[in-house]
């Protein structure tokens, strides 16, 4: 009890707001702000930043063959950067490495998740990054992990980049050793490289151009053509275009064009059509079969009413448009159309309190899935103590995915909190049912410290604050809807 | 019924693009400028057309560098015209009574005033102005000095009454010039910077700075943001390192820790399909020979435990005779419609699987396979995949090799 009233008390004790006052004129000043805000030429110096986060978990399920399986990860991962930007060009080292293991089974593995040295000269027409990264632009795969070096050249509304390196299992760095690749399992013979035009400095038009090889085992297995625009219409409408072609086999991987519109504050609307097919590693046995593509066209449609109500809706198709397989064969449930419909409730009676009811349904010929929720979420003390609550529970019903059918739920909860600025706790509890694994069972609990010391000449400041670190788990961030994350598809 | 939703949504768009094209009606951000209290009476219009100029009353304007300095007048300046301490002011043109300005201080006389506009200790007080300094960088003297003219960032302020933050330039004003070319584009140009150089978001303790999605696709208070940022970020990555380190990313993407909102309770069973659909969103962080292979394997998840005596996983016909496909229950019909749930469970080592029909008894190569195929999309890749069933000197592959 009395480390709660502790806690408590730490959360209460909330720095003042701007002060108030009668009389005159009063510029309040970034009030507290202050103390943290790291201003543009005030702010220059050399600093350096470090985070700690202890994740541990502890979760049960039952095998296929009715077995309890128990798991008990721990991980410790360790940020760490170094930044230096006296001299308005600017150069840093930032890493991250990351070691864990079950403590029901033993054996250490550790890894350095990112570690690079980023130069950026003065004026930010350029940037050079040497090292361990991570990349988003990289192509049609999304995120693209590798060694190397990646460059990014500004001019005048163009932007070129480019990188090159050994990827994904070309690890150094991995404990233990026989996780690492050898040259016969591809170290040195896995590697990428790409290369993008962009436009830089538009204000409303952005467009990206990138191509993108990767290599297996010294073979080429991928190549891909990206492409992806938008541009804004009026500070109100948005439109947005991905498409990925793979070049190897020749076909759309992915085609996604929508238009969103805002054209008042508490309305927001949009449609949006999606042309998919999988693509596969060229050397893997699934690019030689015969795949179909879907398209589906999807509307959504969100309103706010007042600050205390908030009501979305959406809705689409999904259209296998061949009626026979390559091989003849008239497929059973083509030649007629799938739809999506969801809705959801969201009411926020204060500022830090939010309920949610959020329901979706895929209906077609071959079955149904729909699926109900309900969600909390608490932030009170400015955000510094965050609780959410969530429980759902979907049926599936698909007679062409009989082994699929059943009912699928879940309840969890999690507590988070910041009792002083460079710490933040927090536990998750969570159980999931279904027919298949039965009930699993997960506790989480995690811990997060942030250092921070900025020098400035002859002064030495010592910072610490999460919320200057960008964290997810810190952004008190909207409460998203509770499908978010996977469209279903029948 | 349609003609009254088309005409909501005709005034929809209509009043939507009136107040985008009416730069004092766009709704400013709170976080960047903060709410103010301005309990007085002013009238910009008439003073610019009784021939003042900006600078007149704003005269510190053109050597501020900093959005903290005070830039309103004050009783000094207003004094100059306003005599508020004439004992007849509030007969005078221009009016100098404090009411004139301070609406509601009856009380106020020009008693209460020193002899150079100044009020007296004694005078009583008005309801205090509050104006919360902007949260950017700011400095009017390089913009002053740059020739750039008061009225193209305070865009309607001449036929205004009160100055308000309706007055204050949004960022579609500051991106006309700040486009990389003309003037600096960088976001902590305008915003303010925190540790670690990016741009500072926390700018108030209960909502944080975010974008708009008016200049990208980026709107942030989306609820489907979640899911569709993917978009954003490949577009247009670097504007997403203006506020995220790599860090900032791993946070979700490195497996350790699910947020509770993330993903329905079905997700054990689905997440096979995103993870072959997205396969290097995955294994950008994640270790498939460890991270995946530990919970299959452990709960017998893996190809050749299936079907076990306590439960099966595909359905009674769904293997059938080679070369016959009896019905929506065989797997063929599953495979082509989204084989990347097969890869899931089957993909790498468990490819010999396949093979054991596919590579003899069921060619798994559609009737146009010779047409539409040709050596073209696998000699790419060396025809590795070709030669998991085919003999290297398989004259079939002739084609492939030329």
């Amino acid at each position: 009890m009395r480390p709660l009233l502790v806690l408590c008390a730490l959360l209460l004790s909330a720095s003042p707001a701007f002060a108030g006052g009668s009389g005159g004129v009063l510029a309040t000043g970034w009030g507290d702000l202050e103390d943290t805000a790291w201003l543009k030429g005030e702010g220059r110096g050399v600093y350096v930043l470090g985070h700690a986060r202890t994740v541990y978990r502890w979760r049960s399920l039952r095998s296929s063959t009715d077995r309890v399986v128990p798991f008990s990860p721990l991980h410790q991962s360790f940020r760490f950067v170094v930044r230096d930007d006296r001299n308005r060009h600017r150069v840093s080292f930032e890493t991250s490495v990351r070691g864990g293991a079950d403590l029901y089974r033993g054996g250490f593995r550790g890894e350095v998740l990112y570690a690079f040295v980023e130069l950026v000269p003065e004026g930010r027409w350029a940037s050079v990054k040497l090292g361990r990264q991570i990349i988003a632009t990289g192509g049609a795969d999304g995120l693209t992990r590798f060694d190397g070096l990646s460059g990014r050249l500004v001019l005048h509304h163009l932007a070129l980049e480019t990188f090159a390196g050994t990827s994904l299992r070309s690890r150094a760095f991995i404990v233990p050793e026989d996780e690492r690749d050898t040259h016969e399992t591809g170290w040195g013979r896995d590697w990428t490289y790409g290369f993008a035009l962009a436009t830089s400095g538009l204000r409303t038009t952005q467009v990206r151009l990138g191509f993108q090889d990767r290599f297996r085992d010294g073979r080429l297995v991928r190549r891909h053509l990206t492409i992806d625009v938008h541009k804004g219409l009026f500070g109100i409408i948005n439109i947005r275009g991905n498409v990925a072609v793979d070049l190897l086999q020749r076909r759309v991987g992915e085609a996604l064009a929508g238009v969103d519109a805002r054209p008042v504050d508490w309305l927001r609307v949009g449609v949006e059509y999606e042309h998919w097919v999988p693509t596969f590693d060229s050397g893997s046995l699934f690019s030689v079969f015969a795949t179909d593509p879907y398209d589906s066209l999807r509307g959504h449609a969100q309103v706010r009413i007042g600050s205390l109500l908030e009501v979305h809706a959406g809705g689409g198709l999904q259209i296998y448009p061949d009626p026979l397989t390559k091989d003849g064969v008239p497929r059973p449930e083509v030649g007629r159309l799938s739809g999506t419909q969801n809705v959801g409730v969201s009411v926020h009676p204060t500022k830090f309190l939010r309920f949610a009811v959020d329901q979706r349904l895929i209906d077609g010929t071959g079955g149904q899935k729909i699926g109900v929720s309900m969600s909390g979420r608490a932030t009170p003390f400015e955000g510094r103590l965050d609780v959410n609550l969530r429980g759902d529970i979907q049926v599936y019903d698909f007679n062409l995915q009989p082994e699929l059918q059943g009912r699928y739920g879940g309840l969890a909860l999690s507590v988070g909190g910041r009792p002083v600025p460079w710490m933040r706790v927090g536990v998750r509890g969570e159980t999931i049912f279904s027919p298949w694994l039965k009930n699993d069972f997960q506790l989480a609990a995690t811990l997060d410290f942030l250092l921070g010391i900025r020098a400035m000449g002859k002064e030495r400041v010592a910072q610490a604050r999460l919320e200057d670190w960008q964290s997810v788990a810190q952004a008190p961030a909207r409460t998203p809807s509770n499908f978010a994350g996977l469209d279903g598809e029948l | 019924m349609r003609r009254s939703l088309a005409i909501a949504v005709v005034l929809l768009l209509a009043s939507g693009l009136a107040i985008a094209r009416d730069p004092t009606a766009a709704p400013r951000s709170v976080e960047v400028y903060p709410e103010q209290s301005l309990p007085i009476t002013f009238n910009h219009e008439r003073h610019l057309t009784q021939g003042l100029q900006c600078v007149t009353c704003h005269a510190d304007a053109v050597t501020s560098e900093s959005p903290q300095d005070l830039l309103t007048p004050n009783h000094e300046v207003c004094s100059l015209c306003h005599l508020v301490q004439a004992p007849n002011a509030a007969e005078l043109f221009p009016k100098a009574a404090c009411t004139t300005c301070h609406a509601g201080l009856t009380e106020g006389t020009p008693e209460h005033m020193s002899p150079t506009g100044q009020p007296l200790e004694t005078a009583p007080q008005p309801a205090r102005i509050q104006i919360p300094t902007a949260r950017i960088t700011f400095s009017h003297k390089t913009h002053v000095d740059e020739g750039v003219p008061c009225l193209q960032c305070h865009v309607g302020v001449d036929t205004a009454d009160l100055a308000t933050r309706n007055h204050l330039p949004t960022m579609t004003t500051c991106l006309g010039c700040h486009d990389g070319g003309e003037a600096p584009s960088e976001c902590t140009t305008c915003h303010l910077q925190g540790d670690g150089g990016r741009i500072l978001t926390p700018l108030n303790k209960e909502e944080w700075l975010k974008p708009s999605g008016r200049f990208r696709p980026d709107d942030h208070s989306d609820p489907r943001w979640l899911k569709i940022h993917r978009s954003a970020a490949r577009t247009d990555e670097a504007s997403c390192s203006a506020c995220h380190d790599t860090g900032f990313c791993l946070d979700c993407h490195d497996g350790l820790d699910k947020r509770v909102d993330l993903h329905p309770a079905d997700w054990k069973m689905t997440h096979g399909l995103e993870a072959q659909r997205r396969t290097l969103d995955c294994m950008a962080c994640h270790e498939p020979e460890s991270d995946c292979q530990i919970c299959h394997t452990e709960a017998e998840l893996v190809p050749g435990e299936f079907p076990s005596d306590s439960l099966r996983f595909h359905p009674e016909g769904w293997g059938g005779t080679p070369g016959e496909i009896p019905g929506a229950e065989h797997h063929s019909f599953q495979a082509r419609r989204s084989l990347e749930t097969c890869d899931a469970c089957h993909g790498g080592a468990g490819e010999a699987l396949c093979l054991e029909c596919h590579a003899g008894l069921v060619n798994p190569h559609p009737e146009s396979w010779g047409e539409d195929v040709g050596g073209w999309r696998y000699g790419q890749g060396e025809g590795t995949v070709c030669l998991r069933c085919h003999a290297p000197n398989d004259p079939e592959l002739d084609g492939i090799r030329q």
